[in-house]
């Protein structure tokens, strides 16, 4: 069978555009130093968001944890897995590696955590999905945050919806 | 929150043209610096600038100072002709807010602000090393091909509804929010505060006999009132 | 390929290209790990500045260990909140990109500059010092802090040696000779600006270069309506733009208006002859004098000041109830610049106002505890060159800076050239490798305000007592260090003996000493302080981030009205029968010779708010906006009134080209500015220009108006700067 060339080409095309994406979309996911598994820590440790986050209920940002909260109890040894060993090790480095932001605003984005934990108390899930259940770092946010998605719960509780209200 | 329309009374009378109002400005809104180019150019950034006007002649000359900032106009004509909706008049707060992630820099606006007071990245911002730490991390630093202008230091704003919210406040103070002109000057020529409230002190100086507006006739309705000079 | 192919294949392309590049990243604060987080700590510590004597109380907003603001500090009895344009822009002078931030070592050998540790450095200090042999000079800057000059005086004092307090180029000098002169004490008198009625600048600016400009604009602000201004200069600055009357008048020439103000006092009987009697010596002869020969006809001659604006400006004078004359350095800088200081001491004795509120007062030191043992006394840099003139002193061995930049700012840079060159050991501490740091042998990075502890007792712009401590807001940058320390650390080697072991410690000594007071304030975070701790029982007032408040220093039964009441007349005056010598020997006639025929030009000096002449600051913001009289300058300039400019043929813009007739001295090459707030026939000229300290980010490729143009002359007792009044010749630049 003769292949048309015009259809060859867009074909090519095609695929192009689908694999940039795919590329632009795994160059973008978040790595971190530890296979931090969230399941482990919040279902059977029991432990809650502000042991680890401390700016949760507080602060503008919730914060992430140094290597150094993790050595409060990973300090022994308190099983096999290797990713604990290498909290040990990473620990040691100075400075050691960070846990790396998986939401990241523009800077001219105000966004306050304290204000939508503590004020309006909404659930963590509605923002940051399953998080409390996985078993490995999400290379991206589980609930894709967009502007829509603020408008529309700011809508629906008929908080403000004024641009210089979270832009600065 | 409530309704608010903000706006200020700069009392001519107090000015000494020291222009620490210009510099602090300069400073929480991570503005950069201008190099003599640029000013030859005209295209030094100044949200808030002091005019100079002398008068007369020698032995009888006078010299007066106007600190200008945004006049934040209930009828601006720069939002009439921006095409995206990157400035707006904000109902809330009377503030006419500018969002720099949906300017195209046309700069229509500039072009219709009657006050000059819109402002348009020419170039990338740049500070010389390591003076980047000295930014405001509560501003957002703009970068090439978008406009900007005077805010009121409506971040401040921001923080204060933030901090008014989590102490189970309703209302903003007064002195929770005032832009960094009005904080840092000696004189206290500067008064801030919402002018539709009766407890605010802006509220009673905008009724001051001296009060004028700039190029009122053009029917721009600035919500910056001046306090004629002379007592 | 058909176009239409063509056409459908870029078309295809363009879209792909486009919602690839639809994933638009934004940028986030420079400077941030674009993965990485802050935990956002923030604190607010408070501090005071020490860009200029007045002293503000600042706030730093500390984030995550970063200085990201600096304001004013509400509580702060000097400057209740405001700040000035310098003040505001601490933290451009903190991260300046050419500060210096690692000690260097210029080897003598082809001048080549290696960078060197704070051990090597120490060492050197030490060693130099040891084997100075009394030939050791230190210059400190009075912005330095009151301990940290007491720290050199005893060091020297042990050892041996002079200490210079470096004021900017003697600028108080003539103004602190003449109180020496007619009340005999060693300090220039405090304005109580505040309680005064009508306040009269004598080339001072006061409201944008005075000694508390913060201070001076909020007593204009709040005394609103109940008191006037008088300023009296040739220039148009802020202070004169704002007051009730300005009396325009040719530079080195204001003694004489301020004898016409007198001469109408006196005609009016308006002038206070109690205090006169019971207070001051020689007034009949005075009287006589001012009365015969120096009336308005002829001082309107002598000044160029309108004959009706002088008899309004006397009268003025006469129905105040608290006049105060205060002079600054646009008078004082002058050939008669002496007779300016004195005709201004003259107007305050003729009205009462010496040692009143609202008048001249002088505040007896503060019972800070002492650095026991020797120390040497402190002395303006123009007195010292007078003693090694006249065999008295001895040209330095070894050369200290401390803050100090003499070389260009001190109006007779050759003289200080020689001295500096012949000290086969040259040191300095600097926040910048400026003209005298870049020849000294050791150039060590100092502190600056925001990153030390400090300590300043009784600012001299305010007339009320004061004492501030401060302790960092910040690290220092880079291997900057507080020179206090390193000057507790050389003593100790050099064992000279100490109250203490550190530098904080031997604060804390020196502040406990006023706990019995019972009244005061106090700044920064100095729970550290066990010393100082004890003292917020007695009533101090901590200004830190937790302890501040007004309810705090009436609860402690403190001290909440800062003016000092009635000052003691004894403490005032250390004359013989403590009597204000109006006439004193020293003045001589000068008044009495004022100059008759003004030359065709003349120059005239001022400082700028922006440009500190010492510190080379050449401060992105404040450099953008500076002079506001005469519009936005990078560069130096001339300033000229429009009827000058149009006889001259020079227009707005023009380089032109200023220099000394006949004298030594080099040509000034500027632009000119035409303003018409300047009298006709003088050229203005701002210090403070031409700072060289390496590549500069904003240019200043500028020339140094008073060492290229003028030359130092002695006059009576001290050398001081001559710039006004001196004539000049100016003309286009057409090479």
């Amino acid at each position: 069978m003769r292949i048309r060339p015009r259809l060859l080409v867009a074909a090519v095309l095609m695929v192009a555009v689908i694999l940039s994406f795919w590329g632009l979309r795994r160059s973008h996911a978040v790595t971190q130093p530890i296979a931090f598994p969230h399941a482990v820590h919040v279902k059977e440790v029991g432990l809650e968001c502000d042991a680890c986050h401390p700016g949760v209920k507080s602060s503008f940002h919730a914060q992430l944890p140094g290597l150094s909260v993790c050595m409060e109890c990973h300090e022994d040894k308190l099983s096999d897995n290797p990713e604990e060993q290498k909290v040990r090790e990473l620990a040691r480095l100075s400075p050691p590696p960070q846990f790396r932001k998986l939401f990241l605003f523009p800077n001219h984005v105000f966004y306050s955590h304290r204000r939508h934990v503590t004020v309006a108390k909404i659930p963590c899930e509605t923002c940051h999905g399953t998080i409390a259940e996985s078993s490995a770092p999400p290379g991206h946010p589980l609930v894709h945050i967009s502007m829509q998605f603020c408008l529309d719960c700011h809508r629906q509780r008929g908080v403000t919806v004024d641009c210089i209200a979270c832009h600065r | 929150m409530d309704r608010a329309r903000y706006g200020m009374v700069i009392d001519l009378e107090r000015c000494t043209g020291c222009g620490a109002c210009e510099t602090a400005c300069a400073q929480e809104n991570n503005i950069p610096p201008s190099t003599p180019e640029e000013a030859a150019q005209g295209r030094t950034k100044s949200w808030m600038k002091i005019l100079v006007q002398s008068e007369g002649e020698m032995p009888d000359v006078e010299v007066s100072y106007l600190p200008r900032p945004c006049m934040q106009c209930d009828n601006p004509p720069c939002t009439r002709v921006c095409p995206v909706h990157a400035t707006y008049l904000s109902a809330e707060t009377g503030i006419v807010g500018q969002l720099y992630g949906r300017c195209i820099g046309c700069r229509y606006c500039a072009n219709a602000c009657p006050y000059g007071v819109k402002y348009f990245n020419w170039q990338r911002p740049q500070w010389p090393q390591p003076m980047e730490e000295m930014l405001n991390p509560d501003v957002a630093v703009r970068y090439k091909g978008v406009i900007e202008k005077c805010t009121f230091c409506h971040h401040r704003l921001q923080l204060a509804r933030d901090q008014a919210a989590f102490e189970g406040r309703d209302q903003v103070r007064e002195s929770d929010y005032q832009p960094a002109c009005s904080e840092v000057c000696p004189t206290r020529a500067i008064t801030f505060g919402d002018l539709d409230n009766p407890l605010h002190e802006v509220h009673r100086a905008a009724q001051d006999p001296r009060a004028f507006r700039l190029m009122e006739d053009l029917g721009t309705q600035p919500k910056v009132i001046y306090l004629r000079k002379g007592k | 390929m058909k176009r239409r192919t063509f056409l459908k294949l870029s078309a295809a392309a363009g879209a792909a290209a486009a919602s690839a590049g639809c994933a638009r990243t934004y940028e986030l604060l420079p400077g941030m790990n674009p993965r990485g987080w802050d935990p956002h700590a923030e604190t607010e510590q408070t501090s005071f500045c020490t860009l200029c004597p007045a002293r503000c109380g600042l706030r730093v907003r500390v984030v995550d260990g970063h200085a990201r603001a600096v304001a004013g500090l509400a509580e702060h009895p000097i400057n209740r909140g405001g700040l000035c344009r310098l003040g505001a822009s601490a933290l451009q002078l903190r991260l300046h990109p050419h500060r210096l931030v690692s000690p260097y070592h210029l080897t003598d050998h082809k001048g080549v500059i290696e960078k060197t540790t704070w051990n090597a450095a120490r060492t050197a200090l030490v060693k130099a010092l040891s084997e100075s042999q009394g030939r050791a000079l230190v210059v400190v800057s009075s912005l330095a802090g009151s301990t940290r000059i007491d720290l050199w005086r005893r060091l020297l004092g042990e050892i041996g040696g002079e200490v210079v307090l470096w004021a900017g180029d003697d600028m108080e000098a003539s103004w602190a000779e003449v109180a020496r002169w007619t009340m005999g004490v060693d300090s220039p008198p405090a304005a109580d600006w505040d309680r005064s009625d009508l306040v009269v600048t004598v080339g001072l600016d006061a409201l944008a270069t005075g000694p508390s400009p913060v201070w001076a604009q909020h007593v204009l602000g709040s005394n609103h309506g109940a008191q006037r201004w008088l300023h009296v200069g040739p220039r148009l600055n802020a202070t004169a733009a704002r007051a009730d009357l300005w009396l325009a008048c040719r530079p080195g020439t204001e003694a004489w208006v301020l004898l016409a103000m007198a001469y109408v006092l006196l005609k009016r009987q308006a002038h206070d002859a109690v205090f006169l009697a019971r207070h001051t010596r020689g007034f009949e002869d005075l009287a006589g004098q001012i009365l015969e020969q120096l009336d308005p006809r002829r001082a309107s001659r002598i000044t160029g000041v309108p004959e009706d604006r002088l008899l309004e400006a006397g009268v003025m004078l006469s129905t105040s109830r608290r006049p105060v004359c205060v002079p600054g350095e646009e008078a004082l800088w002058t050939a008669n610049g002496h007779v300016a200081g004195w005709a201004a001491l003259v107007l305050n004795a003729l009205s009462g106002s010496i040692a009143t509120p609202g008048g001249l007062v002088i505040r007896p030191p503060l019972p800070l505890n002492d650095l026991p043992g020797k120390s040497a006394a402190a002395q303006p840099l123009g007195l010292w060159l007078r003693r090694v003139a006249s065999g008295d002193a001895v040209e330095p061995a070894v050369l200290i800076l401390d803050l100090a930049n003499p070389l260009f700012t001190f109006s007779d840079g050759s003289a200080v050239g020689r001295f500096f060159a012949k000290a086969s050991q040259r040191f300095t501490f600097s926040l910048f490798a400026d003209e005298s740091a870049v020849r000294c042998h050791w150039q060590l990075p100092a502190a600056m305000h925001l990153e030390e502890w400090g300590d300043c007792a009784q600012p001299p712009g305010v007339p009320f007592d004061a004492y501030l401590l401060k302790a960092p807001a910040v690290q220092p940058r880079g291997e900057a260090r507080a020179v206090g320390e390193v000057i507790v650390e050389a003593a100790a080697d050099l064992g000279v003996e100490l109250p203490a072991a550190s530098y904080t410690e031997i604060l804390g000594h020196r502040a406990a000493g006023l706990a019995g007071l019972n009244r005061g304030a106090m700044l920064g975070d100095l729970e550290r302080l066990e010393q100082v701790a004890a003292m917020e029982e007695r009533g101090w007032w901590f200004g830190n981030s937790e302890g501040f408040g007004i309810k705090k220093l009436a609860e402690g039964g403190g001290w909440a009205d800062l003016n000092t009441g009635t000052p003691n007349w004894s403490q005032c005056v250390g004359t013989r029968d403590a009597l204000v010598d109006l006439l004193p020997e020293a003045l001589g006639n000068a008044h009495l010779a004022p100059p008759e025929e003004p030359p065709r030009l003349v120059a005239t000096p001022h400082l700028e708010v922006a440009r500190d002449p010492d510190l080379a600051l050449t401060v992105p913001w404040t450099l953008r906006t500076a002079g506001l009289v005469e519009g936005q300058s990078w560069h130096c300039w001339a300033g000229i009134n429009p009827v000058t400019a149009r006889e001259l043929g020079v227009t707005d813009g023009d380089l032109v080209r200023v220099r000394v007739p006949g004298g030594a001295g080099e040509e000034l090459r500027v632009h000119a500015a035409v303003l018409p707030g300047l009298m006709p026939g003088v050229v203005s000229l701002p210090l403070g220009f031409g700072h060289r300290p390496g590549p500069s980010f904003f240019g200043g490729d500028d020339m140094r108006p008073v060492a290229h143009l003028i030359p130092l002359q002695l006059h009576g007792k001290l050398p001081t700067r001559i710039v006004g009044g001196v004539p000049v010749d100016l003309e286009v630049d057409r090479g």
